[in-house]
């Protein structure tokens, strides 16, 4: 019993720290090319800890973000909102140009080529992950 | 098995094998379209087709034919200006393309154009924007639903409206790349994932295809 509370409460702690077991690198943001509000952003999440669940995103410079998937099927581009995304323990999720990618809109300012631009992934377990981007034309 | 062959039995057989294989050659490369232009990801038809009538808007607020197709080359690309990932990317492979060919004359450089499969949101003007941020070459196509529609049928371009939250939608569309020669016919397409490199080295085999 003193074990298991033992553990519920690590485990409570280090959702509380903000896990240092996830990172994001390689972080790019597009801009609307016709500096509209629009925006998407790419990066490669590396999990060195147990799996886990991403349920969300927000940007510092942005209205809305969302987490959204290019599913190519038969040659046909579908986009697909993916509410929750599990991060297997010890993977690496790639964000990347026709695949996982984080919608943004609703731009708060404009955002030129070499900007940084915060973003914060929201897992299940409360955790909160800074992802840091840079504007950026094409990925760099 | 071969020692029980007689030996004039067996210089017959290898005469007989080197006269099929010189006949199949001579029939193949008299075939038009034959010489076994290798592409990476381009599919050529065995005929170039016209594109039927159609009046649409160029982003500059001109009326666009398919006579506009006429005396260049061009690659065609079906998108949305709401697209953040996809069309983004194409265009901006397709604006690298373009500056890799730069050695090309001019007659033989793809003009490149954006078709709009979502003419509720994309007026000449949201075009314009768009598709001259990539490139000033560039141009952008839209206008009235069923106009567009008898394009994308007659190329064959899926797409379609994929709703959203808050009465925002989707538009789900084909990822490929359609090729028409200087005549306006449809010759090729390019099938997705693209690959700049891939695009430009199937681009230069398609000058030299007589298919297109």
């Amino acid at each position: 019993m003193v074990i298991r509370n033992a553990v519920w409460l690590l485990g409570l702690l280090m959702a509380g720290c903000g896990g240092s077991d996830i990172h994001a690198e390689g972080g790019w943001l597009r801009a609307a090319p016709d500096g509209r509000a629009l925006g998407v952003a790419y990066f490669d999440l590396f999990n060195d800890g147990p799996e886990t669940i991403i349920i969300g995103v927000e940007s510092e410079a942005h209205a809305s973000a969302a987490i959204h998937e290019t599913i190519l099927r038969n040659d046909i581009n579908h986009m697909q909102a993916r509410d929750r995304l599990s991060l297997p323990g010890g993977d690496t999720l790639r964000f990347a140009p026709g695949g996982l990618h984080i919608m943004l809109d609703g731009a708060r300012r404009d955002l030129r080529v070499g900007d940084t631009v915060q973003l914060t992934l929201l897992f299940a377990d409360g955790r909160k992950v800074p992802v840091s981007t840079r504007v950026s034309r094409e990925r760099p | 098995m071969f020692k029980q062959m007689s030996k004039p039995l067996i210089v017959a057989g290898a005469i007989s094998a080197m006269a099929l294989g010189m006949l199949v050659y001579m029939l193949t490369s008299n075939s038009p379209g034959s010489r076994a232009v290798a592409y990476q990801r381009l599919t050529v038809l065995p005929d170039g087709r016209p594109l039927p009538e159609f009046e649409l808007l160029a982003h500059t607020g001109a009326a666009f034919t398919r006579e506009n197709f006429n005396g260049r080359r061009s690659i065609l690309f079906f998108g949305f200006t709401h697209c953040p990932d996809v069309c983004p990317t194409t265009l901006y492979q397709l604006a690298r393309v373009q500056s890799q060919l730069d050695d090309l004359p001019l007659s033989d450089r793809p003009a490149i154009y954006m078709v709009s499969v979502d003419p509720q949101r994309d007026t000449p003007e949201t075009m314009a924007r768009y598709v001259q941020a990539f490139d000033q070459g560039f141009t952008g196509v839209t206008g009235a639903a069923d106009e567009i529609e008898r394009v994308t049928r007659s190329l064959g371009v899926a797409h379609g409206k994929e709703p959203g939250e808050d009465g925002e939608y989707s538009v789900l569309h084909s990822a490929a790349l359609f090729f028409l020669n200087a005549e306006g016919h449809f010759v090729a397409v390019a099938s997705a994932p693209h690959d700049v490199d891939v695009l430009v080295s199937d681009y230069r085999k398609l000058l030299s295809d007589p298919r297109a």
